[in-house]
C-alpha cells in the first residue's frame, strides 16, 4: 500500500455522501463501471462494498478479482483511486450488519425497508492509494473540540437537575445543547401510547417548532433509532434520500411497489447531517434526541455519546412525571373559575376518528392531543371549568389513554407548545402539579364529527 | 437521450490494460457526434496517464452519465476509435459541461462552488468511442438491463 495517502485520510469518504465509483473487468476484457451505493473500512487494509443490485460488478469480480475504485472526500474534494483486490463475499457477520444497517437507513427514507435490501458485503484488499487531486488551500473543517464536550454536558446536567418540571427540563435541554455544546438544530420526539409512533414534543433552531409532527417506528433516522434502541447517525441526508428517491422510482417502474410519498421528516431544515439517539429508561424506551446540522458529515462517534446523556436525562424525567403524578392529584382538588372571553368567535372542529381539531378551518393537532384539548373546551362549553386536574382527564375515556402509563403529561406540554406556536385563541397553563389551566382570548363555536 | 448525455451529468470512465487491469476515472464532456453506428467524443482528464494509456484504438471501453439530480444513468460499451488533439470546440464544450456538472452538483448537493469547481477544472483529451451497447445504469431493480434502440 502507498505510504503516502493512509485509509484514515480516507475516513470521511466512507460516510457515502458522494458515492464511491467502481470499475471491473470481465475474463473476456470489457470493462463496467458503476456507483457504490455504500463503501466501508473494515481494518487497515480492507474494505467492504455494497451489493444491492451490482450482479455485473460481482460477476465481473468473480471472473476478475482485480477493481479501481475512486472515492471523493466530501469536505476537502481530494480524490483518491485506489487498486483494491477481491477477497470473499459475506452474507452475515458483523461487517455485513454494518452495511446493512446503510442500506436499511436509505431504505427506510422512502418506505422501502421490506424490498430494499442488502444482498452481500464484498470484502476487498486495498493494495494502493493513489492521490488524484487535492485543492492547493486546505479547506476548514470545521472539526470542534470533543475534548470539552466532557464539562460542558456535566454543566448541562446540573442545568437540567435543577429544573422543576418536564417542559422545563427539555426547555433548559435543547437552549443548552445549543449553548454550551453548539448543537443549533434539536429536537426531542416522545413514543405514543400505542408505541408505533414518535411525536415532536418541542425543537430548538428551527424556523417553526414543528410541534406535533409524526414519524413512523423505524422510518427516518429517528424511527430507525427508536425501533433499533440505537443511536443512528448520517452525515449525508440529501444523497441518501437522493438515492433513496431513486430506486424507490425505479420499484415503482417496476411495479413491486406503488407510488407513494416520502416519509415527512421531522427536520424543519436543510439537513445534511442528523444523529438520533434514544432515550431510554429501566430498559424501555421513552422516546429519541434527534440532532440535525446543515454542514456533512458533522457528526462523530463522541456526539452520539454526549447526546445518549442528555437523551437518559430527559427519559428519567418523563418517567417521573408519570410516576408522580397520582401523589399530586390526589392532593389537590379541581376548582372551576368562569372566564368571560374578551374578543371573537372562533370555530371549532373535532373529528373523534381520528382526534383531529381545526381552529376556523386550519389544522391544529390531532391523536390524544387533540382529543385532550375537545375534553378541555367540551368541559369549559358545559361547565364554565378552566382549572383541571390531570385525574380528571385520566378518568376521560374519550381520550382513549392506555391504563398503564399513558403519556398524559407529555401530551399536555405538546399541546401547550402547539397552542403557543400557533397563537391559538385558547391557551395551556400549568398551575401546579397535576393540574392545569385553560385561558380564552376568544369566545368558541364547538362542533364535533363522529 | 442525446439531451441527457450533454447534460451536466457525472461521466464515470472504465478502461482495463492489456492484462486486465481495470482503471476507473472521470470525463469531463461527452458529445454525441454519429447516431448510425452510435459514435460519442468523450473528453478525458490529460493527466491521467493511465486511462489515456489504455485508450488505445481498438480498446474496449465503459461510460457512465449519471444526473447528479436523479441518479438516473446509463452505461455505454463501445470500443476506442482514436485520440484526437484538444480544438477549440473541445474546450467550449469542457467549460459548459464543467459549468453545468458543478451547477449541479451545488444546487442538489448545496456544496460550495468554489470548491467544487477548483476540483472540476482540468485539461482535457477527446477520445472517439464507437458504442455497441446501452444499460440502463440507474440503481434499483432494473440495473443493467440493456436499453434498445439509439440514444435519439
Amino acid at each position: 500500500m502507498s505510504g503516502e495517502v493512509t485509509m484514515r485520510a480516507l475516513r470521511r469518504c466512507f460516510d457515502g455522501r458522494i458515492p464511491a465509483m467502481i470499475a471491473t473487468v470481465s475474463a473476456a476484457g470489457l470493462p463496467n463501471i458503476t456507483y457504490l451505493s455504500a463503501v466501508h473500512q473494515v481494518d487497515g487494509e480492507r474494505l467492504a462494498l455494497s451489493n444491492q443490485f451490482m450482479s455485473k460488478t460481482s460477476r465481473n469480480l468473480a471472473e476478475n478479482p482485480r477493481a479501481s475504485l475512486v472515492l471523493l472526500d466530501p469536505v476537502s474534494y481530494s480524490e483518491y483511486r485506489l487498486t483494491i483486490r477481491y477477497e470473499r463475499t459475506d452474507r452475515r457477520g458483523p461487517v455485513f450488519d454494518r452495511l446493512r444497517d446503510d442500506v436499511d437507513k436509505v431504505a427506510a427514507l422512502t418506505g422501502m425497508r421490506d424490498i430494499f435490501r442488502l444482498r452481500s458485503a464484498d470484502i476487498c484488499r486495498v493494495e494502493a492509494i493513489e492521490l488524484i487531486f487535492e485543492l492547493d488551500k486546505p479547506i476548514d473543517d470545521g472539526v470542534r473540540q470533543h475534548s470539552m464536550l466532557l464539562a460542558a454536558s456535566a454543566d448541562l446536567a446540573g442545568r437540567m437537575s435543577r429544573c422543576a418540571d418536564l417542559e422545563s427540563v427539555i426547555d433548559v435541554a435543547l437552549s443548552g445543547l445549543d449553548e454550551l455544546l453548539g448543537y443549533r438544530h434539536s429536537s426531542v420526539m416522545l413514543l405514543d401510547e400505542e408505541g408505533t409512533r414518535l411525536f415532536t414534543i418541542a425543537s430548538h433552531g428551527f424556523p417553526s417548532e414543528g410541534v406535533g409532527s409524526e414519524v413512523e417506528m423505524g422510518d427516518g433516522v429517528a424511527g430507525t433509532a427508536a425501533e433499533r434502541c440505537q443511536p443512528v447517525r448520517v452525515g449525508q441526508l440529501r444523497q441518501m434520500k437522493k438515492y433513496s428517491s431513486s430506486v424507490r422510482r425505479s420499484f415503482e417502474r417496476d411495479g413491486t411497489i406503488g407510488p407513494g410519498i416520502d416519509v415527512p421528516l421531522p427536520a424543519l431544515v436543510d439537513t445534511q447531517s442528523r444523529v438520533a439517539v434514544p432515550a431510554m429508561v429501566r430498559g424501555e424506551l421513552v422516546g429519541v434526541l434527534v440532532v440535525d446540522s446543515p454542514l456533512p458529515v458533522e457528526f462523530e462517534q463522541e456526539d452520539e455519546a454526549v447526546l445518549t446523556v442528555v437523551a437518559a436525562l430527559i427519559a428519567q424525567v418523563v418517567d417521573a412525571e408519570r410516576s408522580n403524578t397520582e401523589v399530586s392529584e390526589r392532593a389537590m382538588p379541581s376548582s372551576t373559575t368562569a372566564d368571560a372571553p374578551s374578543n371573537g368567535e372562533t370555530h371549532v372542529r373535532f373529528f373523534a376518528e381520528d382526534g383531529s381539531v381545526f381552529l376556523d378551518g386550519d389544522y391544529l393537532i390531532r391523536g390524544v392531543a387533540g382529543r385532550i384539548l375537545w375534553s378541555l373546551v367540551r368541559r369549559h362549553a358545559e361547565t364554565g371549568q378552566t382549572e383541571f386536574t390531570n385525574k380528571e382527564l385520566r378518568l376521560d375515556r374519550s381520550l382513549e389513554l392506555p391504563g398503564f402509563r399513558d403519556n398524559l403529561d407529555t401530551r399536555l406540554v405538546m399541546l401547550k407548545r402547539r397552542l403557543d406556536e400557533r397563537e391559538a385563541p385558547m391557551r395551556l397553563e400549568r398551575i401546579g402539579r397535576g393540574r392545569v389551566g385553560l385561558q380564552l382570548t376568544s369566545s368558541l363555536r364547538l362542533e364535533s364529527h363522529d | 437521450m442525446i439531451q441527457f448525455l450533454h447534460s451536466g451529468c457525472a461521466l464515470l470512465v472504465g478502461t482495463a490494460d492489456a492484462s486486465g487491469r481495470p482503471h476507473g476515472s472521470r470525463a469531463w464532456g461527452l458529445t454525441v457526434i454519429d447516431l448510425d453506428p452510435v459514435s460519442v467524443r468523450l473528453l478525458v482528464d490529460s493527466a491521467d496517464v493511465t486511462t489515456l494509456a489504455n485508450l488505445q484504438p481498438d480498446a474496449l471501453v465503459a461510460i457512465t452519465a449519471a444526473s447528479v439530480t436523479t441518479l438516473r444513468s446509463l452505461q455505454m460499451k463501445g470500443r476506442v476509435v482514436r485520440r484526437e488533439p484538444a480544438t477549440e470546440v473541445d474546450e467550449n464544450k469542457r467549460v459548459q459541461y464543467t459549468t453545468d456538472f458543478t451547477n449541479d452538483i451545488h444546487k442538489t448537493d448545496g456544496d460550495p462552488l468554489v470548491i467544487v469547481r477548483a476540483w472540476a477544472d482540468r485539461s482535457v483529451v477527446p477520445c472517439i468511442v464507437d458504442v455497441d451497447a446501452i444499460f440502463d445504469q440507474t440503481p434499483g431493480p432494473a440495473a443493467g438491463a440493456a436499453m434498445s434502440g439509439s440514444p435519439e
